[in-house]
């Protein structure tokens, strides 16, 4: 286990390597010289002006970028702050990523957070029901209806959810777009909460739909694999009732591909969904990376899309590790 | 989805028995008999085999040009010709493909090998020959106020109206409120059922073409990654974890923001973004398969890598990526119409169904329809893609087969 576990560390490196490097090459070939492009707190006109004005604050800005140095010393250079996680200033505000990035954290995570623990409350149950009643009605209609969801666009369902539950003409159920009502901060924290959890119903909805199908669908053949087995046979011999013989018996032994899903799902908590966050104007990750996309903000791109990349990396060696750690019938001698 | 493994292999000696009592049963007959087996899978496969209709006959069936109209005692076609280059170079394929299908069949033995090289060859002339005699039109004749007049005779396509054909006076009409515009017009008063027909070219297009490059990509690193082992597999599983790691839909966005909004760079990046699953499927079927007798057979007669690879191994470590490529198609269905719904598809004024989407949220409680068909475009789309690819599989699992 512990030579298994240092060499899978060890292949994370050159991984890692590859990750900065790719995220670095993109940014450098784009057209267009990142310099002459917005930088000032007053935007881009300013910038634009600056430029026009004089190639000798060209030059300087390029030293103060560090664009007038060589590729490889560049890329060193870049390799180290991202080490520091320090990704330098946002070329749109001039406050640091890192700031900038802790500012939309949190509506991305509390969204996420709830999609998961959705997904997860309805999926398992739903496996496990299927299995039970494997090909009558209820597994066919079940599996029928989580197929569909996954394969309904989330830029089809979340309009039309806006279209239908937050519009007075049909049901104004829930308020559209934003997490709050105007001015929050004068409310009490329970009002606040419940006018939060009101906000989030459609978002978490939108992220949570599309990932029944896949989880359900692994509970459902884990079960079935093991309801089979010969201990849940002899639990039921041994006149063990059946709801034990199915939840403590054989569902346990099917948990383990679901809970290193969860490893994997983990890191990706931070990575908002543009989509999602467009459509119901939350001030997100989502939102951040799309804006700085818009605005060529290269320092909070390439911080999104290198944090995104890290991230989702320790999400597969924390599924691999798990994984062997959880099942003592995996060897990786 | 695995099934219990017990029941299912006694009737597989069935289907066995049969095909010994009657005529020789090929691998491809027996998964095309257990695919039409499934009915949901047919009826994904009929869904997108239509959609593939459409995209090829849309001018006919969408268009604002009349088939045939009688001007000043003389009779036109103005639908035909004003047929664009791009038109008749996608109706020759179509006809290239069904003529090889259908001579294939009748052609001896001997000589079928050829016809997919000839019908190759007669498609690349055609297109040759379509690019430099066709031109585009641009012909503005309007033939609706034309077709008014007495002894006019027209004869328009069921849907008279072209896609970018725009009319201020009947825009956000929802459907079935003026005659002729049955899924009603847009906010610039164009026909949304002749938009969403038109779309599906450039859905089926992308699906295809970034689903092609996945398939190249993948097909290629994952056979030799599985074949050669050791520091090629290292170097290309590092490659595919890498590939992994970062986050597709955004990565895309940034290309796009970046070098502009080309339909080609959309297809290359879904493409280059989407080959992993192709190679490790590849890979994982190249380490069963380089252990074999006949891979050992033809090492042993010194043919070279390239041949091994490719001619004896790759045709029996295919079907997988068969399966996944069907699935690839829908989800570069799905990415095209979020980078479109995003504003970052292919450039106006072309239809796609995600730019019809992002043409609604103008909008949306005014013109719900522009929400509601587009999605339910794409959202039929990709469902017939993935049944095709769910019945593929299960198609494919022997665990699965049953007489």
């Amino acid at each position: 286990m512990r030579v298994y576990l240092i060499r899978r560390l060890l292949l994370v490196v050159p991984t890692l390597l590859g990750i900065t490097l790719i995220t670095f090459v993109i940014i450098r070939l784009a057209p267009g010289e990142p310099a002459t492009l917005g930088g000032s707190a007053a935007g881009g006109e300013a910038g634009r002006q600056a430029t026009a004005a004089s190639a000798e604050l060209l030059r300087a800005k390029k030293e103060l970028l560090g664009l007038d140095k060589p590729l490889p010393v560049q890329f060193l250079v870049w390799l180290r702050r991202v080490a520091m996680l320090d990704f330098g200033h946002s070329w749109s505000n001039n406050q640091p990523v890192i700031t900038v990035i802790l500012d939309h954290i949190s509506p991305t995570l509390q969204l996420n957070i709830l999609a998961v623990v959705v997904i997860y409350a309805i999926s398992i149950p739903l496996g496990v029901g299927q299995a039970v009643r494997r090909g009558r009605f209820f597994d066919r209609s079940t599996t029928l209806v989580t197929f569909l969801l996954y394969a309904a666009p989330v830029y089809w369902v979340g309009p039309l959810l806006l279209i239908y539950f937050c519009n007075p003409e049909h049901f104004a159920w829930f308020p559209a777009g934003e997490l709050n009502r105007p001015f929050p901060e004068n409310m009490a924290f329970f009002p606040w909460l419940y006018d939060r959890l009101v906000h989030l119903v459609l978002p978490v909805a939108c992220q949570s739909y599309a990932g029944l199908a896949y989880l359900s669908k692994q509970t459902r053949a884990g079960l079935l694999e093991n309801l089979q087995a010969d201990y849940v046979r002899t639990a039921r011999a041994k006149g063990v009732s059946n709801y034990r013989a199915i939840v403590h018996h054989a569902l346990r032994n099917s948990l383990i591909p679901i809970v290193t899903i969860m490893a994997m799902i983990l890191p990706g908590l931070i990575g908002g969904s543009i989509i999602i966050e467009t459509i119901f104007s939350i001030q997100g990750m989502g939102y951040l990376s799309f804006n700085a996309i818009l605005q060529r903000d290269y320092p909070v791109i390439m911080a999104t899309t290198t944090l995104a990349a890290v991230l989702t990396l320790v999400g597969l060696l924390l599924q691999d590790i798990l994984y062997a750690w959880l099942d003592p019938r995996v060897s990786y001698a | 989805m695995r099934e219990a493994a017990g029941p299912a292999s006694l009737p597989t000696n069935r289907t066995l028995a049969e095909g010994l009592a009657g005529e020789p049963l090929t691998y491809a007959a027996i998964v095309r008999r257990q695919f039409m087996r499934n009915r949901a899978a047919v009826v994904g496969l009929a869904i997108v085999m239509l959609l593939f209709a459409v995209a090829v006959f849309v001018p006919f069936l969408a268009n604002g040009y009349p088939y045939r109209i009688r001007i000043e005692g003389q009779m036109h076609y103005p639908l035909f010709r004003n047929l664009t280059p791009q038109d008749l170079i996608i109706l020759a394929a179509a006809g290239c493909l069904v003529a090889w299908a259908v001579v294939r069949r009748l052609l001896p033995a001997r000589l079928r090998r050829w016809s997919l090289p000839v019908c190759l060859v007669a498609f690349a002339a055609a297109s040759a020959a379509i690019v430099a005699v066709v031109r585009d039109r641009n012909d503005r004749t309007d033939y609706r106020t034309l077709a008014m007049r007495p002894g006019a005779d027209a004869v328009f396509a069921p849907i008279p109206y072209s896609p970018q054909e725009t009319d201020l006076d009947r825009k956000r009409q929802p459907p079935g409120r003026l005659a002729g515009h049955w899924l009603g017009t847009d906010d610039l008063g164009r026909d949304v059922f002749s938009r969403l027909l038109w779309s599906t070219r450039v859905s089926l297009a992308v699906g295809f073409v970034a689903e092609g490059f996945a398939v190249a990509i993948g097909v290629i690193l994952g056979a030799l990654a599985g074949y050669f082992g050791r520091r090629t597999d290292f170097v290309i599983m590092r490659l595919v974890e890498i590939v992994i790691c970062f986050p597709h839909f955004f990565l895309i966005l940034t290309v796009l923001a970046v070098f502009g909004r080309h339909l080609w760079l959309i297809m290359l990046m879904i493409g280059l973004l989407g080959w992993t699953e192709n190679a490790r499927f590849v890979r994982a079927e190249f380490l069963r398969l380089r252990t074999m007798e006949y891979a050992m057979a033809a090492r042993a007669l010194g043919l070279g890598w390239a041949r091994i690879v490719f001619r004896h191994l790759l045709p029996n470590g295919i079907a997988p990526v068969m399966v996944n490529a069907s699935f690839g198609v829908a989800a570069a269905i799905l990415i095209e119409g979020g980078l479109s719904f995003l504003g970052f598809g292919v450039a106006p004024p072309t239809a796609t169904w995600g730019t019809m989407l992002n043409d609604g949220m103008i909008n949306p409680v005014a013109m719900p329809w522009m929400i509601i068909l587009p999605g339910l475009a794409i959202f039929t789309a990709v469902a017939a893609y993935n049944l095709v690819g769910e019945g593929l599989r299960d198609a494919l699992d022997p665990k699965l087969r049953s007489a």
